[in-house]
């Protein structure tokens, strides 16, 4: 078996692995009990605030930034920059830059 | 003689009044440029890291410049943003500007950001996310995973979908990209041993095949605390026209990040991170001085791990601004080949198979300011190098 057999193969394992544990997580994660989260209570969701996602999406990487760092037009351009960087979601990306426009 | 007033009052006004529309046209004009001009629309942003320090690599010490990385952001409306970053430093004794990315990206929708130019590799998240100085807990990178002796795609120059999306209680992010890919270098003709390397900057390809990869990454609780992540890419590395034309490599890369703040219970905030890198690629004969021909392939791998502390919740302000870091971090290279270095600090004192034990203490002056010391010790199966840095680094 060449490395392009190999290779093929072995990325359609890792493709197949990744897609059970995705699908596995998806449907029996249970929420974190703490008191960042606020997930489902009841019938109705209540969504995370522009703070909580800061706090919790910023310092996957780094410490969650100072609001008064940047003007309102810059946590624009570097909201933009990060949901590209780091995959953050369209949402959580409008919640987190509204939050620090309405904190700097 | 009325007529001819009645005339020159007519010339008048048409002159009068195709000034008054000249004007309101420039007047439009001028305000249509100020418009595309104003912040609201366009927005221009220098930011950027820099770090420098003291160190001592086997016994011989020096003062550093580090590096200055400044990054240009420019973003047109609200859906397009070009990126760059410049990297200014010392290394293999002269002074090096590199280029780290330059590339544009445009989002698509909520899901979908496609981008084009000359970008950090989305292999595992090192490159990519946790390389700047400012971020990056210790002085050094993880073996294998810096400009020297890159273990994996550090850049590409192509074309890349990437996004992120919720998905019931978790949440993914993804990407997939054509580029160029990496090239296959081979000097067999200076040296006994030849340098073989695999080089990662690949700006105008080396052949007409173009490498595909990716990477996926699942958060499995809603808090964002845990990502994990698998990186792939499939490329043909040999010069177009030549025999090594159909050598391919395939390279994975597993990732992993925890992070958790405030926990009471140990007052405090854990941050772990680690990453798994493989490189395998056909095997291949280079021809020798001799006359023989030898078979030669650039399987390796790479791996570190990595756990950081912060008593962020403690009383004493100058604790909670205290960090401890620990990393090991280990690099696996074929024995029997010469390796292209790409650059690299005083830490590429030993070659071959080895490993390496990172001890850090930083002191987090801001958000975005850090004074850090750490003591490493690198070993292979002849020698061991010890090695200490005092570096301060700062985000802008």
């Amino acid at each position: 078996m060449n490395i392009r057999q190999n290779g093929i193969s072995k990325l359609v394992l890792t493709l197949g692995v990744t897609a059970v544990i995705f699908i596995v997580l998806s449907c029996g994660t249970t929420k974190q009990a703490g008191n960042d989260d606020l997930g489902d209570l009841g019938s109705f969701k209540v969504e995370k605030s522009g703070a909580v996602l800061w706090g919790e999406n910023c310092g996957r990487c780094h410490n969650a930034p100072d609001p008064t760092a940047f003007s309102d037009i810059q946590w624009k351009t570097l909201g933009k920059h990060m949901r590209i960087r780091a995959g953050l979601t369209a949402d959580e990306t409008d919640k987190i830059i509204a939050f620090l426009q309405q904190s700097n | 003689m009325v007529g001819k007033k009645y005339f020159l009052l007519n010339i008048l006004f048409v002159f009068w009044f195709s000034s008054l529309w000249a004007q309101s046209s420039i007047d439009s004009t001028n305000q249509n440029l100020l418009e595309q001009l104003k912040p609201g629309n366009t927005s221009f942003l220098l930011r950027g890291y820099s770090h420098a320090g003291f160190e001592s690599v086997d016994n011989q010490s020096t003062f550093t410049i580090g590096s200055f990385n400044p990054i240009l952001l420019w973003r047109h409306g609200e859906r397009f943003i070009f990126e760059s970053e410049m990297e200014i430093a010392y290394e293999e004794g002269t002074l090096d500007f590199n280029l780290e990315y330059a590339d544009l990206s445009y989002i698509l929708n909520k899901y979908l950001i496609v981008r084009a130019g000359h970008i950090l590799s989305p292999f595992g998240t090192f490159t990519e996310r946790l390389h700047p100085a400012w971020i990056n807990r210790l002085t050094t990178k993880p073996l294998g995973l810096g400009h020297h002796e890159p273990v994996g795609p550090t850049n590409e120059v192509g074309v890349e979908l990437r996004g992120g999306a919720p998905a019931g209680n978790t949440k993914i992010n993804y990407s997939a990209y054509l580029s160029n890919g990496p090239a296959l270098d081979i000097e067999s003709d200076l040296t006994v041993v030849p340098v073989i390397a695999i080089n990662y900057t690949n700006y105008v390809d080396n052949n007409n095949n173009k490498a595909i990869g990716g990477r996926f990454g699942l958060l499995p609780f809603n808090n964002s605390m845990l990502e994990l992540g698998l990186s792939g890419q499939y490329a043909k590395i040999g010069d177009r026209d030549t025999e090594f034309a159909d050598v391919a490599s395939v390279s994975y890369a597993a990732d992993l990040s925890l992070v958790k703040n405030s926990i009471t219970a140990i007052k405090g905030n854990i941050d772990v991170k680690g990453q798994w890198n493989w490189v395998n690629t056909d095997e291949f004969r280079v021809l020798m001085l001799d006359g023989d021909t030898e078979t030669f392939n650039l399987d390796k791998d790479a791996y570190y791990i990595q756990l950081a502390y912060r008593p962020a919740l403690v009383q004493d302000k100058f604790l909670s601004n205290i960090e401890g870091v620990i990393r090991y971090s280990g690099i696996k290279v074929p024995a029997e080949v010469g390796h292209g270095a790409e650059g690299g600090h005083m830490e590429e004192g030993l070659e071959g198979d080895r490993t390496q034990w990172a001890f850090g203490i930083n002191y987090w002056l801001s958000w975005r300011s850090v004074l850090k010391c750490s003591f490493q010790t690198e070993s292979n199966s002849n020698d061991t190098i010890n090695s200490f840095y005092i570096h301060y680094a700062f985000g802008f």
